[in-house]
């Protein structure tokens, strides 16, 4: 039966390299989060201030919260 | 006193994603306590419950400085 | 408590980030500078008191450095990093205890100023873990191996790749040692600033306010001073193992074959 090894020390060989404890994954989750609402939020914020616009930095906040999330899900849930 | 109202605002609207990220981690570890073989699975969908609820912090973090 | 003192006693001042800008004890030398150099000597003399005679059946130090090292080498090294976690686990070991110590001086008698409420601090923390984890990233894959580890998403089209790699790239390589010393500076620095909020208030309203209201509730704010005192020794543990945890995770995520 599995119950032979606990499930969380599993931190031997055949360890997938996402499979990793939860506590750490959740950081680097947020920090993909982070970066991707910084990395687009500062691009509208940037074309916002050339151009004199408005409007454009929630564009990319918003664009930034959708593609991380996009990449958290391939991160976390299909592999 | 001195300060910004922005952040005021902020520290208001971080109450509900530090609920919220409470709920989701929570259930995450009742989900494995009940059943630890569907472990992989869950963690999946509580990471992205996770940065559902995270992302309206973040986003009010950088509104609160950029508004 | 600003506007309760009405009488003509001054209002109270709510520390701030000026209280952490101690005065230079001799030269440039300020007190975290002196508690640093406190903390690399006290972690190098007690690991040398653990191991100078080394018995099958331990003494107190040595039981007490074993198992601080055990808990290192079994919960976190071996966890996180995978098969070849033992060559990680002596400086993890030292970077942990070397964390715990600076931490604690926060809360212990007569020093109480964590080292870490500065951000420079653990910046350079942080960027000593950032060379390790791209040093051993590097040596195991190779440049070209450790940028497709850290910044190549698997398995999608090549235009949604132009649009993720950026992200990971601020993610893994610049985000992460920002975030890593980013946790232990805010913990440090709002934990010591609740400590100084409760400690200092309670004094004004002991001594300082006229209302005899005050003087009679004082007792309170020290009572919670107190009871922080200790959540916040909690707080230095919990922040010293998840610096170590992350820096182990980070060393495992550049160790690993492949996604």
């Amino acid at each position: 039966m599995e119950q032979e090894k606990p499930r969380e020390a599993g931190g031997a060989a055949g360890r997938k390299p996402d499979d990793a404890p939860p506590p750490a994954e959740a950081w680097t989750a947020l920090s993909h989060l982070l970066s991707g609402i910084l990395l687009f939020g500062g691009i509208g914020w940037a074309v916002d201030a050339l151009f004199d616009l408005r409007g454009f930095v929630v564009a990319g906040l918003l664009t930034g919260t959708a593609t991380s999330m996009y990449l958290i899900y391939l991160r976390y849930v299909k592999s | 006193m001195t300060g910004s109202l922005n952040v005021v605002g902020y520290g208001l609207s971080a109450i509900g994603p530090g609920i919220g990220v409470g709920i989701v981690f929570a259930a995450f570890i009742n989900g494995v306590a009940r059943q630890p073989e569907a472990r992989g699975q869950l963690q999946g969908i509580a990471f992205i419950g996770f940065a559902l609820s995270e992302a309206l912090a973040i986003l009010g973090l950088v509104l609160a400085f950029a508004i | 408590m600003t506007t309760m003192a009405t009488a003509p006693a001054p209002g109270f001042e709510a520390p701030g980030v000026e209280d952490f800008q101690l005065p230079p004890i001799f030269g440039p030398v300020t007190k975290p500078v002196l508690e640093l150099a406190l903390a690399a000597i006290i972690v190098v003399v007690l690991f040398r008191l653990a191991v100078r005679k080394p018995q099958l059946v331990p003494s107190k130090t040595q039981f007490l450095g074993e198992s601080f090292h055990g808990i290192v080498r079994n919960s976190i090294a071996k966890d996180m990093i995978g098969p070849e976690f033992l060559r990680y686990v002596p400086f993890l070991t030292a970077l942990f205890a070397f964390i715990l110590v600076n931490n604690l001086f926060g809360i212990i008698p007569f020093i109480q100023f964590p080292t870490f409420s500065h951000p420079g601090v653990p910046y350079a923390l942080a960027l000593l873990v950032w060379v390790i984890f791209t040093v051993v990233g590097i040596r195991h894959h190779g440049l070209g191996g450790y940028l497709r580890i850290s910044t190549w998403p698997p398995d999608v089209p090549w235009w949604v790749r132009i649009i993720l790699t950026p992200i990971e790239f601020i993610s893994n390589i610049i985000l992460r040692p920002v975030t890593l010393s980013l946790r232990l500076f805010g913990n440090m620095f709002a934990g010591h600033l609740l400590l100084l909020l409760f400690i200092l208030g309670g004094q004004y309203m002991l001594f300082t306010a006229d209302s005899i209201l005050l003087k009679i509730l004082s007792p309170f704010a020290f009572l919670m001073g107190i009871v922080f005192t200790f959540f916040e020794a909690f707080v230095q543990v919990v922040q010293a193992y998840i610096f170590v945890m992350l820096t182990a995770s980070y060393i495992g995520t550049v160790l690993a074959d492949d996604h």
